[in-house]
């Protein structure tokens, strides 16, 4: 059974909770999609429904979650994960050639009429599509947080939001000419200000503190090492569309004969 | 110094539920309802899932899902060739260790 169908089993089943076993369940669902990021969704998923149903059984019981776990989430988490298989690292490959893809090809969408002069329309046509990307991005986000379909829709999500409000934002205070010169300092900033906005989130939102660190994580970790690649290919003499162009393509052919060849084993 | 159960009980444990599962397959909740029926109490339910994919991931046990006529399939879990071989070596181990442990504590 794939992941898809055991998730969406999970979520009709969780209607079958009470309010207090539904809230300290969707804890521990969170707590482990989070940070699953490279062990074997598919066991993962099986275990989340598993502890589901048999969590059902004992609140028939008149059990509550409290009974069956202790109190500390957390550490049940941190056993489940410690226990779990490691995803194949095919799969692992084709879903990092995914957020790179997703990356440059929104950051690449979004600066590809991107001029030094400043033209009303341009200017108006590319804050729209941005918006857009931003307002979706946002909303997906805030949507899947507590019943996410995957971990994956996380970090796209979350990848989403960072492209679409970070190169905009640095092109308009002029910091950088992305793509033409792709230079260390938007990775620095990129840093600084996204951990700003994720101190403020965790603050905001204690319940999720850990959450976001392990969401945010991937996609920082991307967005640095895009940056120094860029950086070092753009100081050669080849066109920078043509090289953004061909990472983009070499990372979504990648992408896609992983995962064919995953899905006929 | 306080005993920490969960420590000696962590390899006792993993025997025991060896053991219930060789007589029969069974599911997560049976199993726990098993031990709890033979009084192993202060050992909280959810310990057993990570303990079932220690076990999984050490080969002494498979699963496999089993439609169900009411809602979604139930992970079952059997015991394996190598289950059984650690199961009876287990036995030994502890026979030798548990008649001398009794004679110095009494």
């Amino acid at each position: 059974m794939n992941s898809t169908k055991l998730i969406k089993y999970n979520h009709k089943l969780q209607k079958q909770l009470n309010d207090y076993n539904r809230k300290k369940y969707e804890d521990l669902v969170v707590n482990i999609r989070a940070r699953s990021l490279f062990l074997n969704e598919q066991q993962v998923e099986t275990t989340l429904l598993e502890i589901l149903q048999d969590l059902i059984e004992n609140q028939n019981n008149n059990r509550n979650f409290d009974d069956v776990f202790g109190k500390d989430v957390k550490l049940i988490a941190d056993e489940i994960l410690k226990n779990s298989a490691k995803e194949s690292k095919k799969i692992v490959l084709s879903d990092i050639s995914f957020y790179v893809a997703l990356f440059i090809t929104i950051t690449f969408f979004i600066t590809l009429s991107s001029s030094m002069s400043i033209n009303l329309l341009e200017f108006s046509v590319k804050s729209l599509v941005t918006l857009i990307l931003a307002i979706v991005g946002i909303k997906y986000f805030v949507d899947n947080i507590i019943n996410m379909k995957v971990y994956k829709m996380f970090i796209s999500s979350s990848l989403i939001v960072l492209s679409c409000i970070l190169v905009p934002l640095l092109k308009v205070a002029k910091i950088i000419s992305f793509p033409e010169t792709y230079n260390t300092n938007i990775s620095t900033l990129a840093i600084i200000i996204v951990f700003g906005l994720f101190i403020l989130l965790s603050l905001l939102t204690k319940k999720y503190k850990e959450i976001f660190s392990y969401i945010l994580f991937t996609p920082l970790t991307l967005f640095f090492i895009l940056a120094l690649l860029f950086r070092s290919a753009y100081s050669s003499s080849i066109p920078s569309e043509l090289i953004t162009f061909c990472i983009w393509l070499a990372t979504i052919v990648t992408a896609l004969v992983l995962i064919k060849k995953e899905k006929n084993n | 110094m306080e005993v920490n159960t969960s420590q000696i009980l962590k390899g006792l444990l993993e025997a025991c539920v060896l053991n219930i599962i060789r007589k029969k397959d069974m599911y997560g909740y049976e199993i726990t309802e098993q031990l709890s029926q033979y009084k192993l109490t202060m050992v909280a339910q959810g310990t057993i899932y990570p303990l079932l994919l220690k076990l999984e991931k050490e080969k002494l046990l498979e699963s496999y899902l089993k439609e169900s006529s009411d809602g979604p399939p139930r992970k079952y879990y059997k015991i394996t060739k190598d289950g059984i071989t650690y199961i009876e070596n287990f036995k030994k181990i502890w026979n030798e260790i548990s008649s001398s442990v009794n004679r110095i504590l009494q």
